[in-house]
């Protein structure tokens, strides 16, 4: 592609201006403040357009530091070029009440869509990203030789480096593993909140295995003592037990004692008249209890199976305990239910907690998904054209250097080192004017890697400051012999004087 | 012949463990199925239908004691039980030995079996749930034996692929004048009003969304007609809210406020955040939470990014690959979130 003509109608400190440009170079040369940068943005944007930013982004954005301060309205210009062997001439309103583009074919008048993405194709399919990054070269905004070393880095790092800042790969996955982390510390929580409820399960179920076991044991004396009743060994099991502990005798037994009690009281109490009488009424009350119980344990074991009374007792015990028996299965029975759906609980709120993914573990999984996506992707990009790159910038660098370097080597940490005859030395210890070469050279190859169905005009913002003449004039020549179009924006005499020296052709556009 | 069908009582079940409103929850499933009783005796209804699931595990005894008491307050209404997949007769099972009121009838056959009502000439259909599965359509194949002038109803419990699956045309060529269906916890009518989904008497989880009650319905030579009768005492509720890019924390809150006050405090809400928001605002969720009976908080809103936009400014970097990798395929909740995560840290906004 060349761009032949253009016209400013406003845009930013530019107005009404029409200026021309050829094949090979064309100097633009200007004072500071003469409007270069705004030529350069002006060019950048009858491409591919300015977009308003949202918000507070919007107040410094492109589109309001080159909106004209007076006729915003006629915020506009055009461009013709000639692609293909056609001409076509692209018009475009900036501004954001009206804008349009319109893409006209001269040659036979056909108008174009942009929207269609008629331009882009004219353009090589190339986004404004790829455009900023390799044929439109900026200055380099560092001044030491390390940081300029760093954003080359970074700049290979994701080839690209554009206005609003220049992506950092390791910063935005450090980013990511922060957020990570905050989600991280939530989902412990999530994670210890259901462990409790599961807990309170198990320790319920805990809780009830135990009172079964209890029960089972209630049970088992219950059956014993029961099935003793029934073969009729009621007497030697009570004949094993000490006395007071028998059931049936416990009754007695504490008669007994109060009676005991109360005769020791009295005697303490005596003399008084009427302790008198009522120890003598308890002792006689104890006595006649005593009297009976005595009867009727020493009778008991002897006389049992043969007094129809006591075989009544035995069928009233054995009631007894049937309907206690009863009554502890059943409430086994209820238990071992109990026991049962809260396993069953138990189970269903593992699996609950296995099987659904809760919004946490989505925000978690999101964030690992980025994470993994960023690294495949920049692994990807950087093996598919690392190598090229490496080849066509070493090729480049050698022409430029008139064959003092003609081989660079890029390490996988974008580490560069440059073979200087005897060995490999790392960028960093270079002069500054060759690693601007490196630099230079690396976005050329980048240009000739990502660009090319189209070859576009190359713009070069002031990138030789630092370049002695020597290397100024090898650059001058590189670029005159390899490419169709080059806009040089410069300040300074020096590029002139060097394409005069060289005997080159060149335009000359004075801002 | 009139008749009030329930199904899925789920008594015993304590909905949203965890939450505040929990065992509240588990006390109004029971209070629910009491008063449904009360209405049941207000009606005059002759017949109570419950399609399983009365409970929601097996049933102790204790709780059919209450049960029987309370079908004992119904000595007018013949009550007619079936074991569903949750409360299914497991081997010992109370249901199958539990001394029940003369009025409550049991089909409790694992073969489809039938009771016969002679006062009300109508015969009862059905069967009852041995296992928490059961995977045959077995009851396509049921027919009433006796069609003249005997009303013929059929008790299921099923209809998706994991219990008795359902095949409507089969049912309905069947016959019966009504059948009574459990399982399906949404109410609705399967085959017009000869055949409907109670539905869960009480909602039991954030996915029972909707009305909740009973069916009450007339037998008749006429045929049969049915209504449904909203009775739950809450409903879950699921809150869409739209966010814009205007949005912010505290504007979500209000929305979200103010969309519970409209639709009742003692409801539970499910809510949805949808829509743009500004790419700075993130939620925070557990303020959301705090807002009123709020059982899930979910946040599919989407940063307001022009993904297109974005693609073509920065085609052929990172970014611009990172976008087109998302952009080109259908994505599921998570890479969207991975978009936005990713895209965010890459554009280096904090």
């Amino acid at each position: 592609m060349i761009i032949e003509h253009l016209w400013i109608k406003n845009f930013g400190k530019l107005h009404n201006r029409e200026l021309d440009f050829g094949e090979g170079i064309t100097v633009i040369f200007g004072e500071n403040e003469s409007g270069k940068s705004t030529l350069h943005t002006f060019i950048q944007g009858i491409f591919f357009g300015i977009r308003r930013m949202r918000g507070r982004a919007a107040r410094n954005d492109v589109y309001s530091r080159f909106e004209p301060w007076e006729n915003s309205s006629y915020y506009a210009g055009g461009i013709r070029f000639s692609c293909g062997g056609k001409t076509f001439r692209l018009t475009r309103n900036f501004s954001k009440e009206s804008q349009r583009a319109e893409l006209i074919c001269e040659d036979d008048g056909e108008l174009l869509s942009v929207e269609d993405g008629d331009l882009g194709i004219l353009l090589g399919n190339i986004s404004q990203v790829v455009y900023d990054n390799t044929v439109s070269v900026g200055q380099l905004k560092n001044q030491t030789g390390e940081g300029i070393v760093a954003e080359l880095r970074n700049y290979m790092s994701n080839y690209q480096s554009d206005t609003e800042g220049q992506i950092d790969i390791e910063k935005a996955v450090a980013a990511l593993k922060e957020k990570k982390r905050e989600f991280d510390q939530a989902r412990k929580e999530e994670l210890r909140k259901q462990e409790e409820l599961l807990n309170g399960l198990k320790g319920k179920l805990l809780f009830l295995e135990e009172e079964r076991a209890e029960l089972e044991a209630k049970i088992s004396e219950a059956e014993t003592r029961r099935e003793g009743l029934r073969q009729g060994e009621g007497k030697a099991d009570k004949k094993d037990r000490p006395l007071f502990l028998r059931a049936e005798h416990r009754g007695s037994m504490a008669v007994l004692l109060a009676g005991a009690v109360v005769i020791f009281l009295s005697i303490l109490l005596l003399p008084g008249m009427i302790g008198e009488v009522t120890g003598t009424a308890a002792g006689l009350a104890t006595i006649g209890f005593l009297f009976r119980f005595l009867k009727k344990s020493s009778r008991n074991p002897k006389e049992k199976h043969n007094a129809p009374e006591e075989e009544g007792e035995i069928q009233e015990e054995e009631k007894k305990l049937d309907w206690k028996l009863e009554h502890l299965r059943e409430e086994a029975e209820e238990k071992d239910t109990f026991c049962e759906n809260l396993k069953e609980e138990y189970r269903e709120l593992l699996a609950k907690h296995s099987g659904e993914m809760t919004p946490l573990q989505e925000e978690i999984e999101g964030i690992d998904l980025a994470i993994a996506t960023i690294q495949e992707l920049s692994r990807t990009m950087q093996s598919k054209i690392g190598n090229r790159l490496k080849n066509q910038t070493s090729k480049i660098l050698g022409q430029l250097t008139g064959g003092r370097y003609t081989q660079i080597s890029i390490s996988d940490e974008f580490r560069i080192h440059l073979n200087t005859g005897e060995h490999y030395t790392p960028l960093e210890q270079l002069s500054r004017g060759t690693i601007e070469q490196v630099y230079f050279a690396l976005r050329m190859a980048v240009s000739d890697i990502l660009c090319r169905e189209e070859e576009l005009p190359v713009l070069l913002d002031e990138p030789f400051v630092m370049y002695d003449s020597r290397r100024l004039q090898n650059t001058l020549k590189w670029l005159s012999e390899n490419k169709q179009q080059v806009l040089i924006f410069t300040c300074q005499e020096r590029e002139i004087e060097a394409l005069e020296a060289l005997g080159l052709e060149y335009h000359l556009v004075r801002l | 012949m009139k008749f009030i069908h329930i199904a899925d009582v789920h008594l015993g079940a304590v909905p949203d463990k965890g939450y505040p409103w929990s065992e509240e929850r588990e006390k109004e499933i029971w209070r629910s199925f009491q008063k449904v009783i009360r209405q049941v005796g207000r009606a005059e209804a002759d017949l109570l239908l419950i399609a399983g699931d009365l409970f929601h595990r097996q049933p102790l005894k204790r709780e059919l004691k209450e049960v029987n008491y309370l079908f004992s307050t119904i000595p007018d209404t013949k009550v007619i039980l079936m074991a569903g997949n949750h409360d299914y007769l497991k081997k010992d099972s109370f249901y199958q030995r539990f001394p029940w009121n003369p009025n409550v009838y049991c089909l409790w056959g694992r073969e489809c079996g039938r009771v016969c009502l002679e006062d009300l000439d109508t015969c009862i259909y059905g069967l009852s749930y041995y296992s928490q599965e059961i995977r045959e359509p077995v009851y396509d194949l049921i027919r009433p034996v006796r069609t003249e002038g005997c009303t013929n109803i059929l008790l299921a419990h099923g209809g998706d692929e994991h219990h008795i699956p359902i095949h409507r045309e089969l049912l309905k060529a069947a016959g019966f004048d009504y059948v009574a269906l459990g399982h399906i916890h949404k109410p609705g009518k399967v085959l017009g009003h000869r055949g409907a989904y109670a539905g869960a008497l009480e909602p039991l989880d954030r996915n029972d969304t909707g009305p909740h009650g009973y069916i009450l319905g007339e037998c008749g030579s006429s045929g049969t007609t049915i209504q449904f009768v909203p009775f739950a005492c809450r409903s879950y509720i699921p809150l869409i809210i739209t966010v814009s890019e205007e949005d912010t924390q505290l504007s979500v809150e209000a929305k979200i406020r103010c969309e519970i006050q409209e639709n009742g405090r003692d409801n539970i809400f499910q809510i949805f955040l949808e829509g743009f928001r500004d790419p700075d605002l993130e939620f925070v969720l557990p303020d959301l939470y705090k807002l009123g009976n709020i059982v899930e908080v979910l946040d599919d809103t989407q940063p307001d990014y022009d993904f297109q936009a974005i693609r073509e400014k920065y085609g052929g970097s990172l970014i611009g690959e990172y976008v087109a990798h998302f952009m080109e395929k259908d994505r599921t909740i998570i890479e969207n979130k991975a978009l936005y995560y990713g895209l965010r840290a890459l554009l280096g906004e904090e």
